[in-house]
């Protein structure tokens, strides 16, 4: 276990911002939840009171967010890792790559040079370890990031290409474009893909507020204390929203929960039709059924949200 | 015996409460494992009042550790990691153990040979009895990174439970989403599922899923839950299925009961037998039945 | 011929283990002499790449041919790399004595496509364990 100060350290090293603007994260443990109807609504509701934001769709196993606001997604770049490309030439035969791969991709036949049959994750070891230098990068596409704009709603998304594993790294080149985009956004959101692994804990790197999106079944319950916990250990601290309020399960162990660690639920939403019609159109509840209660809910969050941190 | 693995893409489209009631189903007919592989937030158990027989911690991740003793501060390690697993703080390196994956390269470079990679366990797996059927429960420790690896050993697992009881069916069910978790659960499978719901989200992410299920070229069928939820996704759903010449399993109604069931810690198919999603949960057997287990070695040797 | 056999113990009263990443031992029999020697395999707590592993290990040990029960895509190109014939169909209620017999006999088929998905090779067939 680590120490209290190792821990700090390693908080401030995983939450070290590189832009200066308010980050607030939209996660949760169980899925269809409603994380991304909440984000794309907050967004929609600052956009709406006169903010730019950027949207960073981090659920790249999964983006749907671009769906529920009926934007295309635009400007594709791909995202690739190195794999090693060996040199024949150079190649001694020593097969140190193939026993320094962890992975235990690389396959030494008895005559030739090393193979590459495995499923390599671009860590680059084989490389810094071959005293010959003779294995070289090839690129290896394994997603992608789109940027859309529309008013004031940047709308950054990543896609993990099919079969492929590194769903975290993703999430790493999706925010890098996203700060080296020079946005000008006054805030950044960031929807999160559901749990609690490793992809998520990237995506949740520097928000200055999280609100954790759960239902009040037995299964919400379950994961939203998993989440909670998440949190605290990441040192972040969390907003509560309990979607589809009317659905029957254990209402107060949340609660309970909820004060236990000193998360305040700030927000319930009613299951609401209109809701469900918003994303068949592809526009956000807010704009499309302002009055709906879903949306009165909804936009007092993105205030609540512009009220702390955009003044 | 079959593997069959249940997956959707999206989240919360209902895989916990199909594979609860498809468990509760064959149950009465076969021998049956349930394998939980949702290690993110596993949920199987939710709806059964079992307790585990067993439980045991498993190491399935490596991490490196720095030695700030031995460190000299050149700081080569932080531009080794591809992983962004290394920070700079007070000109030294510190591991964010979250993001590394324990591939060495840190360790490679190096001068001061300050970098180690350790075993390190990350998750639990527990196994539980409901009279004869078993449940393997995979739970990755929070904080914790390596969900593949867990799923892989949970796997490993309910094939040993499952040849202990001589089982005829292993029901697995999968985590969201397509990355490194999803191809761990559905490796080495007879037939997958995919659940989908009538939502134009739901629809997308299907795609995405049913490209990975391909790429194993695993047989499958679609199963459309929360039927009736919007009627018009339902149609883009039945167009994506015959396009791409899959066969639709089951539609399940969209029904009250199923999380009224699960407040009463039980599958729909149990508690409420009756209901319309559990009529769903029952056609979807039959058809699970015809493709996996009818002309298969169950019946003699 | 150097014929790899994979087998859940060091003797060849040992019975056969079909999946081949996994498999705790190879033996590795001379099909024209008496000659057998086993090696254990070192992959087998690896958590990828298992199959490769073990196919380096028995490529290294200079086998010509391997019989195993079945082989996943992985182990099965790396197989392939290293010119050594792979047998599938062996079974665990055979002891490697008896499955050596049956493939003096020419019993088994060799594989010319892998069998199953990546960790197909820990897949389990037929109803049987």
């Amino acid at each position: 276990m680590v120490d209290a100060e190792l821990r700090d350290k390693i908080l401030a090293a995983l939450h070290r911002k590189v832009l200066d603007i308010p980050v607030v994260a939209v996660t949760g443990g169980k899925g269809g939840v409603g994380k991304s109807t909440i984000a794309i609504n907050i967004a929609a509701g600052l956009a709406e009171m006169g903010h730019k934001v950027a949207l960073m769709d981090a659920d790249v196993e999964a983006p749907d967010d671009h769906i529920m606001l009926g934007i295309t997604l635009e400007k594709p770049l791909d995202i690739t890792i190195n794999v090693p490309d060996v040199d024949a030439g150079k190649c001694t035969g020593c097969r140190i790559c193939v026993d320094i791969c962890r992975r235990n991709a690389l396959f030494q036949p008895r005559e030739g040079v090393p193979v590459l049959i495995g499923d390599c994750n671009g860590c680059e070891a084989c490389m810094l370890a071959c005293p010959e230098g003779a294995l070289g990068k090839e690129g290896k596409k394994i997603g992608e990031t789109y940027v859309s704009e529309r008013d004031r709603l940047l709308l950054f998304t990543g896609k993990l290409l099919p079969a492929i594993e590194e769903s975290s790294m993703v999430v790493s080149a999706l925010r890098d474009r996203l700060c080296a985009s020079g946005t000008g956004a006054d805030l950044v959101l960031v929807d999160t893909s559901p749990g609690i692994h490793c992809n998520v804990i990237n995506a949740l790197r520097g928000a200055d507020a999280v609100y954790a999106v759960t239902e009040p079944t037995t299964l919400g319950a379950h994961d939203l204390e998993r989440t909670l916990k998440l949190l605290g250990i990441l040192g972040l601290s969390s907003h509560l929203i309990l979607n589809f309020s009317d659905l029957p399960g254990p209402r107060e162990k949340i609660a309970a929960m909820a004060r236990a660690l000193d998360a305040e639920i700030s927000c319930e939403l009613p299951v609401d039709e209109q809701v469900l019609k918003s994303h068949v159109e592809g526009v956000p509840a807010v704009s499309m059924f302002p009055d709906a209660v879903s949306s009165v809910c909804m936009r007092r969050i993105a205030e609540d949200i512009a009220t702390e941190y955009l003044q | 015996m079959k593997e069959v693995v249940i997956v959707s893409g999206k989240g919360g489209v209902g895989k916990s409460a199909i594979s609860a009631s498809l468990g509760a189903i064959f149950m009465k007919n076969y021998k049956v494992v349930l394998a939980d592989t949702d290690v993110d937030a596993p949920n199987l158990n939710l709806f059964f009042s079992s307790r585990p027989r067993y439980s045991k911690v498993v190491e399935a991740s490596e991490k490196a550790s720095i030695d700030a003793e031995k460190c000299e501060g050149c700081l080569e390690c932080v531009v080794a990691c591809r992983f962004s697993a290394i920070a700079v703080s007070a000109d030294a390196p510190v591991l964010i153990p979250y993001f590394c994956e324990g591939c060495g390269a840190c360790s490679i470079v190096c001068p001061a040979g300050a970098i180690e990679i350790n075993s390190e366990s990350n998750g639990n797996i527990d196994i539980s009895d409901i009279d004869s059927t078993v449940i393997v429960s995979g739970e990755l420790r929070i904080g914790e990174s390596s969900s593949g690896r867990l799923v892989d050993e949970v796997k490993r697992v309910a094939k040993e439970e499952a040849g202990r009881i001589n089982a005829d069916l292993i029901i697995t069910d999968g985590p969201p989403g397509t990355g490194c978790p999803v191809i761990s659960a559905l490796k080495g499978s007879d037939y997958v599922i995919a659940v989908t719901e009538p939502t134009p989200a739901a629809l997308s992410d299907l795609g995405a899923v049913y490209d990975v299920i391909r790429h194993f070229g695993l047989p499958s069928g679609i199963v459309i839950n929360k039927a009736g939820l919007h009627p018009a996704s339902e149609s883009l759903i039945r167009d994506f299925i015959i396009k791409d010449d899959i066969p639709i399993l089951a539609a399940i109604s969209y029904d009250i009961s199923v999380p009224e069931a699960t407040a009463r810690t039980m599958p729909v198919a149990e508690a409420y037998p009756d209901a319309p999603a559990s009529k769903g949960m029952i056609r979807l057997a039959g058809a699970v039945t015809k493709a996996v287990l009818s002309h298969s070695e169950i019946s003699g040797d | 011929m150097k014929l790899c056999i994979t087998s859940d113990g060091k003797e060849l009263n040992s019975s056969v283990e079909e999946t081949f990443g996994r498999s705790p031992y190879f033996v590795i029999v001379n099909t024209e002499t008496p000659e057998s020697k086993s090696v254990r395999n070192t992959s087998m707590q690896s958590g990828h790449g298992a199959g490769i592993r073990a196919a380096q290990i028995i490529a290294d040990e200079g086998a010509e041919a391997l019989l195993t029960g079945i082989v996943g895509p992985n182990a099965f190109n790396a197989l392939k790399a290293a010119h050594i014939k792979v047998f599938e169909g062996a079974s665990e209620f055979d002891s490697v004595k008896d499955a050596l017999e049956k493939f003096k006999k020419g019993m088994y088929k060799e594989a010319t496509v892998p069998s199953g998905g990546p960790g197909g090779g820990r897949r389990f067939r037929g109803g049987q364990w």
